[in-house]
């Protein structure tokens, strides 16, 4: 399986679209997505990192998302404190971090990213990463992706590539490293204490070493730069509901499609000259227009899922084949047994239809047992209105599930467990095939 | 000249008031006796057709099912079947001879002036045979054929309820979930 490792939040935000972009079929192989940040994992990451999970465990072929944080001492809330040790109030006058970064950088707070200061990555410790996690199988692709104008991804690209180098050399693994690097894309927020010229000098720090630090690069994609669009206002990635780029040039856009292309290109050769190893024209291979006509569908198929009441429905009717079709009747039957195995007898699972539309409705718009916001929050709000007819769902294409098949029964503790696992099949399917 | 014109209104007169007295006479009691047997054979075809046509309709309108949301629903297609069927059959015995007339289509049996016959006495026979309204014209009873073609309708619909939930016993998502191996 090809591997995206995604630096800091600019790697997490690409990460975040190209994995709704997975979630509605537009990308058609599954991944492996390593998150590496200072900064907290995005609440949409965490959302659909969950909801893989509970799917993985059925035995779907899903994206795995691993995440890791780095550097984040939970004692220590700046540089300071990470080098010394110390509590800044109880340190004394001088200590020997002052001779490499100033009172400013040491002051920063590592807890929400290293604010445009990749020096501070130097202070980062990787000990807490766990190599098998970025370690790519034989004969595959890892694309490492992240800003060059921020912190954690200026300070860490060079690193972790280095990192990924190492380890196919210690493995002797054969695996194509590429990257999305993004340049200047964003007019920077004075209100938080990063001005333009500390993003260019960051710019201009890794292109002036990436010759040297990246030769190990098969090829890369820079997306930004001076000359190119950049956005105004950076959308909050803890928000809900995270709006699409309108425009097949908008940064995030342009990485998605560098992303994918450089994720599934399996024709492109090693160029020696490392300048020739940049990726200029990147195929449109993500049309924008296409992928939102199937994220509107996808999102109606799954809303009238749920507020049509499908399964509630499908529960009662007599001419059940005929209208619902085996495929998806046989998904609910089957993790219905599963549900009358675990609780003991039939009689207790009776409800089960209702558990599973009370299930597909958490697991869409959050609340109930569930933690999370629900995965409806992942994608935007989308306005555009069309008719979704029962013969839908009939005519998706649903897994099939062997009778005989062995199944793990420590996955399932309750009835519950199983209509919870059986909503995320029935949702992602939805999604990703309902087009 | 105005002989003529003379002689012509004494004729108009004499017509008219000849149509006006026979007007007057009414249908006889024979006719009506026939038109309200006529009625009411019409009405207990309108029952069997109202039980038939709900149970018939509240099951195979699951035959839409694919195709629109109200006929993917049992409880919802029985529903709109019943009302459906109860609208149908009480338009076309109670609404049409009252907006249209006596005297054609299903009605072609009975003649334009059994409306006249609510008013005489001809011995009617009432509804099923004198036990509701004997004596009284069926065509005057409509509060009561109103209620009979809507519980004709409902007892239709109910019975493909229960015909579909038996379906739904034996061979429905639980019954399937059921016979199947794990």
């Amino acid at each position: 399986m090809n591997k995206i490792v995604c630096l800091g939040g600019t790697g997490q935000m690409l990460l975040h679209y190209y994995l709704q972009l997975y979630l509605i079929g537009a990308v058609e192989t599954p991944f492996e997505a390593v998150v590496i940040d200072t900064d907290e994992i995005i609440p949409s990451i965490g959302e659909m990192s969950a909801f893989f999970d509970r799917l993985s465990s059925n035995g779907t072929q899903v994206p795995s998302i691993r995440t890791i944080q780095v550097g984040a001492d939970g004692a220590a809330a700046s540089a300071y404190e990470l080098l010394t040790a110390i509590h800044r109030e109880q340190a004394p006058p001088l200590v020997p971090a002052q001779a490499f970064f100033d009172t400013d950088t040491l002051e920063q707070d590592l807890t929400n990213g290293l604010f445009a200061r990749p020096a501070l990555s130097a202070v980062v410790s990787f000990d807490e990463l766990d190599v098998s996690v970025i370690t790519p199988e034989p004969a595959s692709t890892v694309v490492v992706a992240g800003s060059i104008i921020g912190g954690t991804g200026g300070g860490l690209i060079e690193p972790v590539i280095n990192l990924i180098h190492r380890l196919l050399e210690a493995n002797r693994i054969t695996a194509a490293v590429r990257a999305v690097l993004f340049g200047e894309y964003f007019q920077p927020d004075h209100g938080r204490g990063i001005d333009l010229r500390r993003l260019q000098s960051n710019q201009l720090f890794v292109l002036r070493t990436a010759k040297e630090a990246l030769q190990e690069l098969h090829s890369f994609a820079i997306i930004g730069g001076p000359q190119s669009p950049k956005i105004a206002n950076l959308p909050d990635k803890n928000a809900p509901n995270i709006v699409w780029p309108d425009d097949e040039a908008a940064p995030f856009w342009q990485g998605v499609q560098a992303l994918h292309h450089l994720l599934t290109d399996q024709i492109r050769p090693r160029n020696t000259d490392f300048r020739r190893r940049e990726v200029t024209a990147i195929p449109n291979g993500l049309n924008l227009k296409h992928c939102q006509q199937r994220l509107s569908n996808a999102l109606h198929v799954e809303e009238t899922l749920i507020n049509r009441e499908v399964v509630s429905r499908m529960a009662a009717e007599p001419w059940l084949r005929y209208i619902w079709g085996s495929g998806v009747t046989d998904l609910v039957c089957h993790y219905w047994r599963i549900a009358a195995k675990v609780a003991g007898e039939w009689d207790r699972v009776t409800d089960f239809p209702a558990l599973l539309q009370n299930a597909l409705e958490t697991t869409w718009r959050g609340g109930g047992s569930t933690k999370g916001r629900g995965l409806s929050t992942v994608f935007p709000t989308v306005a555009a209105r069309h008719t979704v007819r029962p013969r839908t769902f009939r005519r998706l294409q649903w897994p099939v599930h062997d009778h005989g098949a062995q199944w793990d029964r420590s996955l399932f503790d309750s009835a519950s467990t199983a209509a919870a696992r059986c909503a995320a099949e029935v949702s992602f399917h939805a999604l990703r095939k309902g087009n | 000249m105005q002989t003529y014109r003379g002689r012509i209104a004494i004729g108009v007169f004499v017509v008219v008031a000849c149509w006006s007295v026979a007007a007057q006479e009414g249908p006889r009691k024979t006719e009506c006796r026939q038109w309200d047997e006529a009625y009411l054979t019409l009405f207990e075809t309108f029952i069997a057709i109202a039980f038939a046509s709900s149970t018939a309709l509240a099951l195979s309108t699951g035959l839409l099912g694919r195709r629109y949301w109200w006929a993917a629903s049992p409880a919802r297609r029985t529903c709109i079947s019943t009302v459906g069927t109860f609208g149908t059959v009480a338009f076309s015995l109670e609404a049409w001879p009252r907006l249209i007339g006596f005297g054609s289509v299903w009605f072609s049996g009975i003649g334009p002036q059994y409306f006249d016959c609510q008013e005489r006495a001809f011995n009617a026979t009432g509804l099923f045979d004198g036990v509701i309204g004997a004596n009284v014209p069926a065509l005057a009873q409509w509060p009561a054929i109103t209620a009979i073609l809507l519980a004709s309708a409902l007892a239709g619909g109910t019975l493909a309820f229960v015909a579909g939930r038996l379906i739904v016993k034996f061979s429905g998502l639980a019954a399937k979930a059921k016979a199947g191996a794990l």
